[in-house]
């Protein structure tokens, strides 16, 4: 094969990355929902024909590592697809993570040829938050859930566009089962400009490369990634380490895992988690495999170009009918915003007996996932992932008020929120002290008062309201979240981390986040 | 913001108006070309795209094209929205002499000062640009000062004001 110079591997990378960048901008500005448009609730990543992972933007890392998975799905329903094609699913079975994540990967052909002979340059995908695919609650993550029927609309590899455009019949039959259809509809057509766009500026490298050299150029990038990341690893002692910690639900859901590391690989094996459970923090494979590529990344060659090649040295088993290897009908929708974060807190527990030095202490390990919305003639769905405290870290305290680990997404504007529902914001502040004391402090976390203008259904999922955000190295926890309802009489009720209730016109929602664990002793 | 079947009519007419008073103010006097620029999306949308329009143009229907050009799809049954109204308007200045009628506040009175020029040490005069009148000339080693800027001129140069204002720097010899 041949060899790419250092120059020219530079320029490549970045190149196929802003394919990738390009293709979220075009998804949020011509999005609708606030989801997309001002959190940014999406991803986009660039394939070669076979369906490996190329490059991809600095967007969700819970979806950038479950949608290789996705694009394997598609190519095993349809065989490799035709330019022109573009396929949508949601199936957390078949490479998705929760159902309100729709993916739609599109084959791209070079430039000119006739339809039938048109050479395939590989596939772009895009993945988005929609706020509502239906299930029993406004936002499709309801608490009740105890299988995944009742979490909303499963969408198995499906053709959603061809060569004639859009297929009206399926997004027809999506945005029906939405309680927001019109919003879904823009939100369908707002990932079909992402990957408009992502096909457009890879047939342009294309053309400019050649068709031939580009596919080189995708593998040398990969092999190149390989070889930094084995290098990184190398660095890390051999040994196996074990780490355990809990999901909050019932007694407590234990995750297990041990890290195996010789020479330049890593072994992740979570046999010993517990079983999977009749509520909705089932995490399927792929979110437990993005979950261990993060921390992975994190860990080895955060700079490395992101894509295939930086993961072939990570080898993650899971016992399949675990509570981290999901089957059918296990409720999934929670299992990609909350256990993802738990695995992540397992798995750095791990690594920080391996490289004490490296390692930060626990983040607020939970995304605060607010939903609140209804059906009916007057619907609305919102929904938010509420930033809190980083863990300390080796190097400095942690931050106050942010977005850690698998989430990456940015908050609602209170303007945006107000503007769009009947909501009220009356506090939005940082949360002072309530990250773990240290040498290095963990962050701060965030209170959020918001009130409803309407009867609507509020849907609360959340973790570390019981046992706090590790600190490490002799570093304080981090202080729990809380999570109060303001009644409109005033009379104020503690709830539950997870729960799905009914509010009237004037009730308000208080979330609190959890603060980040400290690093090293305080002073 | 206004729904695209709104009548613009007026809105446009404004505007031109008020750049065409602006180019007239800053001295022009022959033919001045105005074209309207537009900022519209679909409601629900957050994102404007910008269109060139003629004067009785569809708006709706370039920004369907707009749409399709940057997204590959247009939505013809969605309601468009426009944002902002822009107006740009061209002409030439004829200027039959240069200003030369700028106020530069009030001078400061000539002085003397020792500055580093290279590695050595020099006298130089210290002069207020607004202290200069056409046809003056300032031999260096000289600093001449303004508001926004200081003009070095070494001992070799020698500095003088044009009739439209500009400091022009000669070497000697």
């Amino acid at each position: 094969m041949a060899e790419l110079s250092g120059v020219e591997l530079e320029v490549f990378r970045h190149a196929l990355a802003g394919v990738a960048e390009e293709m979220g901008v075009a998804l949020r500005r011509a999005a609708y929902s606030p989801n997309i448009k001002e959190r940014a609730d999406c991803s986009a990543a660039v394939f070669d024909p076979d369906g490996q992972m190329v490059a991809q933007a600095e967007h969700i890392p819970v979806h950038l590592g479950a949608m290789p998975a996705s694009v394997r799905a598609v190519l095993d329903t349809y065989g490799a697809l035709r330019p022109g094609q573009q396929v949508c699913v949601n199936d957390p079975y078949l490479g998705g993570t929760h159902l309100p994540d729709l993916t739609i990967v599109a084959a791209v052909g070079a430039a000119g040829g006739s339809q039938r002979d048109t050479v395939l340059l590989g596939y772009v995908a895009n993945r988005a938050h929609h706020a509502d695919v239906g299930g029993a609650a406004p936002g499709s993550m309801p608490a009740t859930a105890t299988e995944i029927a009742m979490e909303g609309v499963r969408i198995p590899p499906i053709l959603i566009a061809d060569a004639g455009g859009e297929r009206d019949d399926v997004v027809r039959l999506i945005a029906a089962n939405s309680r927001t259809p019109r919003e879904r509809r823009g939100d369908l057509r707002a990932q079909f400009a992402a990957n408009h766009v992502g096909a457009l500026r890879l047939r342009e490298l294309a053309s400019r490369m050649g068709t031939t050299r580009l596919h080189e150029a995708m593998a040398a990038v990969c092999d190149y990634s390989d070889r930094r990341v084995r290098i990184a690893v190398a660095e890390i002692p051999d040994g196996s380490y074990r780490n355990s910690d809990v999901l909050e639900i019932g007694a407590g859901v234990t995750i297990r895992a041990a890290v195996t590391i010789a020479g330049d690989e890593v072994s992740i094996d979570f046999e010993g988690t517990d079983p999977q459970i009749p509520v909705n923090l089932n995490a399927v494979f792929a979110v437990t495999l993005s979950s261990a590529m993060f921390v992975f990344r994190m860990l080895t060659d955060p700079d490395a170009p992101p894509n295939a090649g930086c993961y072939r040295s990570l080898h993650v088993r899971a016992p399949e009918g675990s509570v981290v290897h999901a089957t059918f009908p296990a409720p999934t929708a929670a299992g990609n915003v909350e256990t993802s974060q738990r695995i992540v807190d397992v798995l750095l527990g791990c690594f920080a007996q391996a490289i004490p030095d490296r390692v930060p202490a626990a983040s607020q390990g939970t995304m605060n996932n607010l939903l609140i919305g209804s059906g009916g003639d007057h619907p609305f769905s919102y929904y938010e992932t509420l930033g809190g405290g980083e863990g300390g870290t080796p190097g400095r305290p942690g931050m106050s008020g942010i977005h850690t680990g698998m989430t990456n997404t940015r908050n609602t504007p209170a303007e945006a929120m107000e503007l769009d529902y009947p909501l009220r914001v009356w506090r939005y502040e940082l949360r002072s002290h309530s990250g773990g004391a240290g040498a290095h402090p963990g962050g701060d976390g965030l209170i959020r008062e918001v009130e409803v203008l309407a009867d609507c259904t509020l849907t609360v999922q959340s973790e570390r309201r019981e046992h706090p955000p590790w600190g490490l190295r002799g570093g304080h926890p981090g202080a729990v979240g809380r999570n109060v309802l303001r009644r409109a009489d005033g009379t104020e009720e503690e709830l539950p981390g997870k729960g799905t209730w009914q509010l009237r016109r004037g009730d308000r929602v208080r979330i609190e986040t959890p603060g980040g664990g400290g690093w090293g002793s305080p002073a | 913001m206004a729904p695209v079947e709104e009548d613009l009519t007026g809105a446009w007419a404004a505007l031109e108006d008020q750049a065409r008073q602006e180019l007239h103010r800053q001295g022009v006097t022959g033919e001045i070309t105005v074209s309207r620029v537009a900022d519209a999306r679909y409601a629900g949308q957050s994102h404007e795209l910008r269109i060139t329009a003629a004067a009785d143009a569809d708006l709706a229907e370039l920004l369907h094209r707009a749409h399709q050009q940057a997204y590959g799809y247009a939505m013809p049954e969605e309601r468009v929205l426009v944002v902002t109204l822009r107006v740009v308007a061209r002409g030439e200045p004829v200027l039959s002499q240069p200003p030369g009628d700028w106020d530069q506040g009030q001078p400061a009175p000539e002085r003397s000062r020792e500055i580093g020029i290279g590695d050595q040490t020099v006298k130089a005069r210290v002069v207020s640009r607004a202290a200069l009148a056409t046809g003056d000339e300032v031999s260096g080693p000289a600093l001449i000062e303004q508001s926004d800027t200081t003009t070095l001129l070494d001992a070799d140069e020698v500095g003088v004001l044009d009739d439209a204002g500009n400091l022009v720097a000669h070497l000697h010899g």
